[in-house]
């Protein structure tokens, strides 16, 4: 079987003619976004984007609905035209001011929120399709069809119409329809925002697992932090049509450059403080009776207002003590049970932190207090709301 | 009878007198109207890339249109008179013969729509809510009906019941009944039964939606039976003002019974006064225009009461959630009288006219002295060795072909242009000119052309389509556009957008993927509203009437003039068959679909 993907594979790479395949042959496209911009009327959804992704990696992009994530990807796809900017997949130009191939013009595929399945054509005519600018003999065309069916669990679905498949048998047709033709760049607009979770968690490990064995470069949008930093090698967070932070998923989770990105990627709840200094490899902030020492985000200086953003895994709980100056007091509001322990919802007196995790239960109406990891507590100068 | 003779015969000759009546000089007014439309499409190359279909939804849909109502306010704009602003021609059309063709028409449309409402009502309650005997059929004569044209209708009706008519023939001479169908009774009858489907169809869709929770809330909450039927029926309300509104504007716009039963029964309604404006000598178009005006406006009233009628009550938010209904189940007696009424209405709609055509068309001689009025089949062999009477039907047939393929291509244009998330500019303008071109009597639409094409202006401008075929089918296309483009929005806008996406994505250019995915998936909304157009043009009357190049007949035209020289015989024997070949035309082309078109494409539109 693997012999004979190694003979598919040199025929697709002899056969392909399109012009980014020119440029780079071998594996995924690097690609280059510089300075793109769309409007539509008195929207700016993209307002200047760069964005660099290495050949064979896989970034994720993660912003809330109007943040430009599904502008930029279709401009990317080609199925938008951006108003300026450029695009470029390895040396080859895809868009500039006076350029814009169209989308089947560039070698990549695409796996779409809504599936996007033709109706009227099996799963194979389905995946088929991809294949038709391979020009394949039909013989290694049916084969890699296949296999790559196969390779997402569907091969007893080969004759099945799509109005015939389960939401989520759908989707495995449109990841299997982006894969067949090996393209240099595969694109995912939200694919898995459809499905309910169950479903969602394993559809994530066969994007994950079959997009890098393939050896694509792959760009992903998603709302959803926990599957983006589950698929990313890199994570760029967009809002309102600005790239605000690119950096690995840890770099993302323990630096957050704003608090929109800590927020987007999770938080407890915040407090307001003032910025006391550095003190025992600590930057210190004054909340209340409280001195906490935490991670200081750019432009925090000592004595300006800060607002402190907690991450869920820097609480827990702990019984109160007069003593200890780091533990802050608190009444528990409610308790949730979430499997591997439970999940707390707190009131201090500086403010309400949630998904505060304990392995055991605290009862509704019980005091208790919180102590907070400075690592999951990034303090940002305060803006005025 | 005599006046059946003056409807359509020498209309080359009232083609002359209307060329006559327009004068020949305007060259002024010419050139500026030559370099404004260079500046108009100036800016439209500018907006948008469509500039060919602008032009020419303009020069079929809006000008012709524009022009002809704006004649009478002005005449001296459009060389039709002296003065610039008058509203003379306005007095005209409410005075003497003119203002009782309008009232005729407003009392008929009145009474047929509270006729057909009551009817359409019934029969949905009996349909949708009982377990009648014989309910399922209903949707089938509903869409019959829906494709008949009036003047068929009406001139099935005539067959049986006028003097010397089928009924005589076979030997019961009904006096009282052709003194009832040959005037306003009659004539709301016809009108009744061609309103009937609007009707069914305004109101079975809110029944449909209805659920049986809404009489089962009334119920448990303390209301009585009394109680939980006012429910129902101020819930069904908005649906009964629409089929009300409907059948009113279908009425009063309609040429088909004022030309044939109407005129021969001397009763003058509204669209046959304007075609006599346009038609008869002495040729007037300003009051031809006035009349259209006064028809609109009856027109626009209706819809605008059905739309405030529907606004913020619309059933349409019943529906989806709704649970199915509980039928009525009727008891014996019940389910006689059911069968009887359904079997009346039966006969009544789509028995008398079906009956009057074929039988008339079997005897021979109908309608003169001579001839032995045996049952023979001397007129069918007449009408296919005869090219007068056969070449209509085949002029029709090629005009309806070239008129449905034209307009299919147009309107796929339109649908995707109205069904564009967001609407731009243009799809909302387009909108709009359609939607008041569905709402444009057939007739006004024929004066409005004959008019605009026959105007000194469109001479100089170097347009001589007057009287030619091409300008016939340019009218047929400009009537049919609407309504397909309506019927292709629905099927345009269900199409996932990124269905087309995914086809470029995975490699494939916009005429490929198009022709690879959207095509396969409209493929059969496509083919009906093909098949739709095809049939409507192919029995058109009005701008068929009006319009129809000297020498060569389109077969509504052929059936009525043949008729109007006493052919009875050569006349229903005409009409049946262009009617079996319309029927042919719609068999063989689904059952082509069916045996060529791949699997997947005859599974798009059926359910799961």
């Amino acid at each position: 079987m693997a012999k004979d993907r190694e003979i598919g594979m040199t025929t697709i790479e002899r056969d392909v003619n399109t012009e980014a395949h020119a440029a780079e042959v071998a594996r995924g496209h690097r690609v280059r976004v510089r300075g793109v911009r769309k409007r539509y009327g008195a929207v700016e959804a993209l307002a200047g984007i760069d964005l660099d992704i290495e050949a064979g990696k896989f970034m994720v992009l993660l912003g809330p609905s109007g943040s430009g994530k599904s502008t930029l990807i279709r401009g990317i796809a080609g199925i938008e035209r951006f108003d300026s900017g450029t695009v470029q997949f390895g040396e080859a130009t895809m868009s500039d001011q006076r350029k814009h191939s169209p989308a089947e013009r560039r070698d990549l595929s695409m796996v779409f929120q809504d599936y996007a399945l033709w109706p009227h054509m099996t799963v194979e005519q389905n995946v088929g399709y991809a294949l038709r600018r391979r020009h394949l003999e039909p013989v290694a065309r049916r084969q890699l069809v296949n296999e790559t069916v196969e390779r997402v669990g569907l091969e007893a679905k080969l004759k099945s119409y799509p109005g015939e498949l389960s939401g989520g048998q759908q989707q495995r047709v449109a990841l299997a329809r982006a894969l067949v033709a090996r393209p240099a760049l595969l694109l995912f607009d939200e694919p898995l925002s459809n499905l309910d979770a169950d479903l969602r968690e394993r559809l994530r490990v066969e994007i994950a697992t079959l997009t890098r064995e393939f050896g694509a470069t792959a760009l992903y949008i998603t709302h959803d932090q926990s599957e983006a930093f589950a698929l990313a090698d890199e994570i760029g967070v967009l809002r309102a049509g600005v790239l605000e932070q690119r950096g690995t998923p840890e770099q993302i989770f323990r630096n957050p450059a704003t608090p929109f990105v800590a927020q987007f990627t999770g938080i407890a709840g915040s407090f307001s403080g003032r910025a006391a200094g550095d003190r025992d490899g600590y930057f210190r902030v004054r909340v209340g009776d409280h001195e906490l020492p935490c991670t200081a985000a750019a432009g925090v200086n000592p004595g300006v207002l800060v607002d402190l953003l907690v991450r869920p895994t820097a609480t827990s709980l702990a019984v109160r003590s007069a003593t200890d100056e780091m533990l802050i007091p608190g009444i528990v509001v409610d308790v949730a049970f979430r499997g591997r322990g439970y999940e707390h919802v707190v009131e201090t007196g500086y403010g309400r932190l949630t998904s505060v995790f304990d392995t055991r239960p605290w009862s509704r109406g019980s005091d208790c207090a919180i102590r907070i990891d400075p690592d999951g507590c990034i303090a940002y100068p305060h803006k005025p709301s | 009878m005599v006046e059946l003779t003056r409807v359509s015969a020498n209309s080359g000759a009232s083609r002359s007198r209307v060329r006559s009546a327009v004068p020949t000089t305007a060259g002024v007014v010419g050139t500026a109207a030559r370099s404004l439309l260079s500046r108009f499409g100036a800016i439209l190359i500018r907006i948008n890339p469509f500039t060919l279909f602008w032009l020419l939804i303009v020069a079929i849909l809006i000008l012709p249109i524009v022009l002809f109502l704006a004649v009478a306010f002005s005449p001296r704009l459009l060389d039709q008179g002296t003065e610039w602003f008058t509203l003379s021609a306005f007095a005209q059309a409410v005075n003497g013969q003119l203002l009782l063709g309008l009232l005729h028409s407003l009392v008929i449309g009145v009474t047929t729509a509270v006729a057909s409402a009551a009817v359409g009502f019934l029969l949905s309650w009996v349909v949708l809510r009982t377990n009648a005997p014989g309910r399922r059929i209903w949707t089938g004569v509903v869409f019959a009906l829906l494709l008949t044209p009036s003047y068929l209708i009406a001139l099935g009706w005539e067959r049986l019941v006028e003097p010397n008519g089928v009924l005589q023939v076979l030997g019961w001479d009904p006096i009282w009944l052709r003194d009832v169908i040959y005037g306003p009774v009659g004539i709301v009858i016809v009108l009744t039964v061609k309103g009937i489907p609007f009707a069914f169809l305004a109101i079975s869709n809110a029944m449909r939606g209805l659920g049986h929770e809404f009489e089962d809330a009334a119920r448990v909450h303390g209301g009585g039976r009394i109680a939980s039927l006012r429910i129902v029926l101020s819930l069904l309300a908005p649906a009964v003002w629409s089929a009300l509104a409907i059948v009113f504007a279908e009425s009063v716009s309609d040429f088909g019974v004022a030309s044939t039963l109407a005129n021969d029964a001397h009763f003058p309604v509204a669209t046959y006064s304007l075609y006599n404006a346009v038609q008869a000598f002495p040729v007037n178009f300003p009051v031809a225009s006035a009349v259209s005006w006064v028809l609109l406006i009856l027109v626009v009233l209706a819809l605008l009461a059905q739309s405030r009628a529907l606004r913020g009550r619309s059933f349409r938010v019943l529906g989806g959630r709704s649970r199915p209904v509980l039928r009525v189940q009727l008891s014996r007696g019940a389910k006689v009288l059911c069968t009887l009424a359904l079997f009346i209405l039966l006969v009544i709609s789509l028995g008398v006219p079906t009956f009057g055509a074929i039988s008339a068309s079997l005897i021979d001689g109908l309608g003169s002295l001579a001839g032995t009025h045996q049952w023979t089949l001397d007129n069918y062999q007449r009408v296919i060795v005869s090219p007068d009477l056969s070449q209509p039907l085949l002029f029709s047939a090629e005009l309806a072909a070239i008129t449905a393929t034209v307009t299919l291509v147009l309107a796929v244009v339109c649908a995707r242009l109205l069904a564009n998330k967001g609407g731009s500019f243009g799809g909302r303008i387009l909108d709009l000119v359609l939607l008041a071109a569905v709402a444009l009597p057939g007739i006004v639409f024929a004066a409005g052309y004959i008019f605009a094409y026959n105007l000194p202006l469109t001479n100089t401008l170097g347009i001589h389509l007057y009287g030619t075929t091409a300008l016939l089918v340019l009218a047929y296309l400009a009537t049919a556009l609407p309504s397909t483009s309506r019927v292709l929005v629905g099927t345009m806008s269900q199409i996932q957008e990124s269905m087309s996406h995914a086809a470029r994505v995975h490699g494939n250019g916009a005429i490929r993927s198009w022709l690879s995915i959207v095509l396969p998936v409209t493929a059969r909304p496509m083919l009906s509203a093909w098949l739709l157009t095809y049939t409507a043009t192919l029995l058109e009357l009005p701008v068929s009437q009006l319009l129809a190049p000297p020498g060569s007949l389109p077969i509504s035209v052929g059936i009525t003039s043949t008729l109007a020289k006493y052919d009875f015989g050569g006349g229903t024997a005409m009409e049946v068959l262009a009617i079996l070949s319309a029927l042919a035309v719609v068999g063989v082309a689904y059952l082509l679909f069916k045996l060529i078109a791949p699997a997947g494409w005859r599974r798009i539109g059926r359910s799961a």
